[in-house]
């Protein structure tokens, strides 16, 4: 069974930068989850989501916990669906959204 | 013995004398004595007789002169009378008899009569003179036995007659008659006069006015009166009397009454009791409608009704009727309201009482006795707490009386109301208490039948319940009573699942319905769960399953629809047993009957062999239906015409998720109103049982698909549908939009419906209709949204549904929980 997903993770500008590639579902939500937190906790952490395929609430519920433990900024295409399902969950409200890693680095907090 | 006598010549008569005697009209005969060898008298014999005519036996004069009286009169010899005359010649005293009965038998003839017979002597004869008083003795022993019968008459009726006679001197007299002696509790003697005030002293202070103005009345009027009014005889008993007066008048002049008294108290008791028994037989019949009544009633509010209806009828002032039964678990009172008076806020406020609350119901039931108020005052006093209601309710009277079971367990109570005030005689009391009985028992049938159902009821869960693994198939079943009250017929299905990842599917029919159906049902789905494991193929199984319906005794002409499900060689193999064929359904929508594999229903001995099984091709995604016959069966219609109909429901909604097309066949075929299907004749009485079988696969129009409950096997279930999505042309948003929502669902049917029990199975059907997209995702869990501990951690799932299709339905069943989307396909075209 091929892995459901791909995490790269990258420090980059004084902020950890995340790649996930794939799908995050209730099966490996979790996961994710774990890792990115033991690596990002009170941390800028920089989630690249463009090339993340399908994204279900498990994964929001993921996402919602991170953001209260570091400094949560989240890339992505709006149109994507899962553009839409954050937006749809209003945790695009909860977040700063970017179009570019660079501007999700830069950003002030 | 030796005739000695001589005769007397006629001539030793003096001339004048026989003349004088011959114009007497008494019979005057000289008989003379006639002695034996001792001397002693023995008989007479005529030695002359006077000119009256003819003698007891109308014989002449000449036939009688000269013999014997032993001879002409047979009765009188070696007689008294004989004797009597010997003793007057002997002794010369006279012989009179006023009254001599005789009866003879002369030449034949019976003869009797009464005579008046005098005897003196004449010489050594007898002069004896009799008369004939038959006539006179007759009409005055008639009229004796008529004074006789009169006074009995008067007696029996317990008549007395009486006169007042207002001119008597010194005073006003009365004269009364034996009877009415009687009647005043007097020593009876022959009538005899008291003075008025005498008379008066015997009639009921009370009534003395009464009886004094109606005799007033009456002689004022010159008119007759009847009253009834009471008599106190002298020690103090009461009787009960009706008076008959009339004034006597003699030119103008009213000179006093007379009249009839007569004792009726008897016939007062007599009437009294007649109403009693008349009260006892309506009581009876009553009771007897109440019963009956009761017996045909199914649910508790219909008891309270029906004994509602018969107050009604007996009594028109029992207003409101409550049957109050303890809740089987809790201390907590269920009360129904018989009589439409009830108003229904004070009824929906006391349907369910805890039995801590002090009303009479509440009462009879923690005492366990009747409780019996007569008022409304007494009743705020008995209860307080319920004061209010009491006002409100206007009821004035309350009885409530316990129901009982057979043990004697109090169960409940019996509450009726009245308007008006009253109080409880022996008679109603008794009525009440009878009531109770019957209702007892009405209520106590009920509860057993309750408890029957429920049974039952949970049988057929058990017995209903599906519990299908495979992921080679998708298995739907539904059962519907005939009626919703018995809930329970002799329809029944399984599916099994196999080793192999065949699966067996059946459908049946036992005779019969309840418990009795239930429990046959309960051996041959057993008996089949066990021989589906066995047997080499679906004609086998039936095979062995009549070898074993052979001894069940209820099992005898049970039908059965068996079929043997092979996803992986895409076959069925299929046998019925008296039974309507399966139904079978292409991917591509091709409809068709099966109808191999037929033979008889079970449980008959025949030397005959059933047909081998049939086998058909089953493509993926294909769609089988086993039902049994009240699905197409409707009275007064050919079957083909069934089987017609649901052919073409079929065709319409072949590709609809299970519970949906389960849903379009019911609506069509079974229910009342349904949206779709040609107008129904008439309602179908029977029970339904339906499984609906759909092997795993995909086509242009569906796709179904089934996997283990396990969070691993979402990502796999969604690149499944995804693909399938993509080559029916849905891609871009819609096909992301679907997928995000089904995996939604996908993801709660794994967590809440499989409660990580990875041997569950979640199904996802997908259906391609005209306007839109339907998406089912079932799981064998009972979950709901809202409930606590789902969604709640993660509204966002049901949130995302809601958002990214266009309605979203969650249902829960015994099956377990589906979930279905809509996707309005219009969508992709904005």
């Amino acid at each position: 069974v091929s892995p459901l997903h791909e995490l790269q993770v990258v420090e980059e500008g004084g902020a950890l930068v995340a790649h996930v590639d794939g799908e995050v579902d209730s099966s490996n939500a979790g996961e994710v989850g774990r890792t990115l937190r033991e690596r990002a906790e009170g941390r800028r952490l920089v989630l690249d989501l463009r090339d993340t395929e399908y994204l279900d609430s498990a994964g929001i519920a993921m996402l919602d916990a991170l953001r209260r433990v570091t400094d949560l900024r989240v890339v992505l295409t709006t149109q994507s669906i899962v553009g839409r399902a954050l937006m749809i969950a209003g945790f695009a409200q909860l977040v700063s959204v970017f179009d570019t890693v660079d501007q999700a680095i830069a950003a002030p907090k | 013995m030796n005739e000695t006598g001589h005769r007397l010549p006629q001539d030793g008569l003096d001339e004048r004398f026989r003349r004088a005697l011959d114009s007497i009209l008494d019979l005057v005969v000289v008989e003379r004595a006639i002695r034996d060898d001792d001397g002693r008298i023995v008989d007479f014999v005529i030695e002359w007789m006077n000119n009256a005519p003819v003698d007891v036996a109308r014989r002449p004069r000449e036939e009688l002169i000269g013999r014997r009286i032993s001879e002409l009169y047979p009765a009188l010899a070696g007689g008294e009378l004989i004797a009597s005359y010997a003793r007057v010649v002997e002794t010369g005293e006279p012989l009179v008899v006023p009254v001599m009965p005789y009866e003879d038998v002369i030449d034949g003839q019976t003869v009797s009569g009464y005579y008046t017979v005098q005897a003196t002597r004449f010489e050594d004869s007898v002069l004896v003179a009799s008369r004939d008083i038959t006539t006179l003795e007759t009409s005055r022993r008639e009229l004796e036995i008529a004074l006789r019968e009169l006074e009995a008459a008067q007696r029996l009726s317990r008549l007395g007659t009486w006169r007042i006679d207002l001119t008597a001197k010194p005073s006003a007299s009365a004269t009364v008659s034996t009877e009415l002696q009687r009647i005043c509790g007097l020593p009876p003697g022959p009538s005899r006069e008291l003075d008025v005030d005498g008379i008066d002293r015997f009639v009921h202070p009370d009534d003395l006015d009464l009886v004094t103005r109606a005799h007033q009345r009456a002689m004022s009027a010159r008119h007759p009166i009847v009253i009834e009014h009471r008599v106190v005889r002298d020690d103090g008993t009461v009787r009960h009397v009706r008076t008959y007066s009339e004034p006597l008048v003699d030119d103008d002049a009213v000179l006093g009454l007379w009249g009839t008294t007569q004792d009726i108290s008897d016939t007062i008791a007599n009437r009294d009791a007649l109403d009693a028994e008349h009260g006892r037989r309506v009581t009876a019949e009553m009771l007897a409608d109440v019963a009956s009544a009761l017996n045909a009633a199914r649910a508790p509010q219909e008891i309270a009704d029906g004994v509602a209806r018969a107050m009604r009828g007996f009594n028109d002032e029992v207003m409101a009727i409550a049957l109050a039964v303890v809740e089987p678990d809790q201390p907590v009172l269920q009360s129904y309201f018989g009589g439409a008076s009830v108003s229904g806020e004070l009824a929906a406020r006391y349907m369910r009482a805890p039995l801590s609350v002090d009303t009479p119901a509440s009462r009879v039931v923690n005492t366990g006795r009747p409780l019996l108020v007569g008022d409304r005052v007494t009743q705020r006093d008995e209860f307080p707490a319920i004061r209010a209601d009491i006002d409100s309710a206007g009821y004035e009277a309350v009885a409530g009386l316990p129901l009982r079971r057979a043990s004697g367990e109090v169960f409940g109570a019996l509450v009726l109301a009245w308007r008006q005030p009253r109080e409880f005689d022996r008679a109603l009391v008794a009525l009440l208490h009878d009531i109770v009985v019957v209702v007892s028992r009405a209520a106590e049938r009920l509860e057993l039948l309750e408890l029957e159902r429920s049974v039952a009821r949970s049988l057929q869960l058990g017995l209903l319940a599906l519990d299908v693994r495979s992921t080679g198939a998708i298995v739907r079943a539904r059962y519907r009573a005939a009626d919703e009250a018995m809930e329970i017929g002799g329809d029944w299905y399984d599916a099994v699942d196999l080793a192999d990842g065949r699966l067996a599917v059946a459908v049946g029919d036992v005779v019969g319905r309840g418990l009795p159906a239930a429990t046959v049902m309960g051996q041959l789905r057993a008996a089949l769960g066990i021989t589906a494991l066995t047997a080499s193929d679906a004609a086998d199984a039936i095979r062995m399953l009549d070898r074993y319906a052979l001894h069940v005794p209820g099992a005898h002409c049970a039908t059965v629809a068996f079929a043997i499900v092979d996803p992986d060689a895409q076959t069925v193999s299929y046998a019925t047993a008296g039974h309507p064929p399966p139904l079978v359904v292409s991917p591509r929508g091709d409809v068709e009957f099966l109808h191999g594999g037929r033979s008889w229903p079970l449980g008959i001995e025949s030397k005959r062999v059933r047909a081998p099984a049939d086998v058909h091709r089953l493509e993926p995604g294909s769609l089988l239906l086993l039902y049994t016959d009240g699905l197409v069966e409707r009275r007064g219609e050919p079957m083909q015409v069934g089987f017609d109909r649901l052919e073409s429901v079929v065709r319409r909604n072949w590709n609809l998720p299970l519970r949906r097309l389960k849903q379009a066949i019911f609506g069509a075929l079974a229910d009342v109103g349904g949206e779709s299907g040609p107008p129904r004749k008439g309602l179908t009485r029977d029970d339904i049982a339906l499984v609906a079988v759909r092997t795993a696969g995909a086509d242009d129009l569906l796709f179904a698909d089934a996997f283990r409950a396990a969070r691993s096997e979402q990502a796999p279930a969604r690149r499944r549908l995804r693909a399938w999505l993509e080559r029916v042309g849905v891609d871009g948003e819609t096909r992301d939009a679907l997928l995000l929502a089904v995996g939604e669902a996908i993801a709660n049917a794994i967590d809440h419906g499989s409660r990580g029990d990875e041997t569950q199975v979640v199904k996802v059907e997908v259906a391609r209709r005209d306007r839109d997209i339907l998406v089912s995702v079932s799981d064998t869990g009972q979950w709901q949204p809202g409930v606590e501990g789902y969604f709640t951690g993660r509204g966002r799932g049901h949130l995302l549904m809601q958002a990214l299709v266009d309605d979203v339905h969650i249902d829960t069943d015994h099956q377990g929980t589906i979930v279905t989307l809509r996707l309005d396909r219009q969508r992709e075209l904005v």
